[in-house]
């Protein structure tokens, strides 16, 4: 699943939007009737002329009744929209962010979104993206750490003019870690 | 950990311009049908009492509920059926390019940073992806740099070794392994942990 949003996520969004234009169809109902005198009036006649008035403006007072209504309804499903599509666009916005972030070696961050945003996993995939990183090149740090430590070794015993086994061991150590610097990063495919 | 504090709604104008016009087309539609509907049914309703030599309604409520309610039933089912078709293909529309950034964020997460972070030309999400993108040239680039450094480190080490080996190492060797630890320490400290 690429877009994996909040349980019920899909629900809400149809539901808050079908309540939407339910009450709209209410609204619509109630102005039918508000817009009409409430009684035909006594008697066949009476009841005849009324029809014939509500068929004359009929067409007319219904166009400018739905006309009207999506003022009221349009704002309310744009807001509605807004607010669910905040919870898409919000996090695709801070992943790019962080993104950029890590693109410029900042691997230190570890994004958290709102609760009730989608995209959860990205979120997690992006965080597990700067922490493998992260461990490498901490990793790498502390191989050259180690390095620069048995090679302080190795040039004070070259200072001295000792080539016995200590020289040896310290060469040997630092082989072994420029050989770990060289695993760690041959995993990564550039 | 914080999680972010979010002020501005409007974020990803396109994106989200693009989501709501769907919902608001539908809304509008859903008006147009209804007033149709309702126009004709009251207007055939009107005519059925008008030809009739006997009436028995009163008010207004009797003369145009009927037409009312079946107008807005009518279009509140076909509004649901549309509605939920809407929802399905934006579901649709969305889906694929994230999986494929899923897919990608996946593999830079395996240290992979060789292939490019790439979705179709006309799918949604086109900035995220090129953010990731960028993201992945950054890493790479940095990567690329170290394992220069390292090559060089590594050659370095490896003389040092051979002179050891053979009981002549130099001053010169070892300040020239030193020099490549500090070279190659500068391009790591260029990550921040």
């Amino acid at each position: 699943m690429g877009l994996t949003t909040h349980r019920h996520y899909r629900l809400f969004l149809y539901g808050g939007t079908f309540l939407i234009v339910l009450l709209g169809a209410v609204v619509a109902a109630c102005g039918i009737f508000w817009m009409f005198p409430p009684g035909l009036g006594e008697g066949y006649h009476a009841v005849q002329a009324s029809v014939r008035g509500v068929g004359k403006v009929l067409f007319w007072r219904i166009a400018l009744l739905y006309a009207v209504l999506p003022l009221f309804c349009v704002p309310a499903i744009v807001v509605l929209h807004l607010l669910y599509s905040h919870r898409i666009a919000g996090p695709v916005f801070r992943l790019s962010k962080e993104a950029a972030r890590i693109g410029r070696g900042d691997l230190t961050g570890s994004i958290k979104f709102r609760q009730k945003d989608n995209l959860m996993d990205m979120a997690d995939l992006l965080n597990g993206v700067a922490s493998q990183y992260r461990c490498r090149i901490n990793d790498l740090r502390d191989y050259l750490s180690v390095i620069e430590r048995d090679l302080q070794t190795a040039s004070n015993l070259v200072r001295q003019g000792r080539t016995g086994d200590s020289l040896r061991q310290a060469g040997e150590a630092i082989a072994k870690n420029v050989k770990n610097i060289d695993d760690s990063l041959s995993e990564i495919k550039t | 950990m914080q999680a972010s504090r979010r002020r501005i709604y409007f974020i990803k104008k396109d994106f989200q311009s693009r989501f709501i016009l769907r919902f608001v087309a539908i809304a509008t539609v859903w008006a147009a049908i209804s007033s149709i509907l309702f126009a004709y049914l009251a207007k055939e309703r009107l005519a059925g009492i008008r030809y009739s030599s006997h009436v028995d309604i009163t008010t207004m409520r009797e003369l145009l509920l009927p037409a009312t309610v079946g107008a807005h039933a009518v279009s509140l089912l076909v509004f649901a059926g549309i509605l939920a078709y809407t929802i399905r293909a934006l579901w649709k529309r969305l889906d694929p390019p994230l999986r494929k950034i899923k897919n990608d964020l996946s593999m830079i997460a395996e240290c992979g940073l060789s292939e490019e972070c790439m979705i179709g030309k006309v799918d949604e999400f086109q900035d995220l992806a090129a953010d990731l993108d960028a993201m992945r040239t950054g890493l790479r680039e940095k990567m690329v740099r170290i394992k220069e450094r390292h090559r060089e480190l590594s050659n370095d080490a490896d003389a040092l070794g051979k002179s050891i080996q053979e009981g002549k190492p130099s001053a010169t060797q070892t300040a020239m392994l030193q020099s490549a630890v500090e070279k190659m320490k500068r391009d790591i400290d260029s990550f921040q942990c």
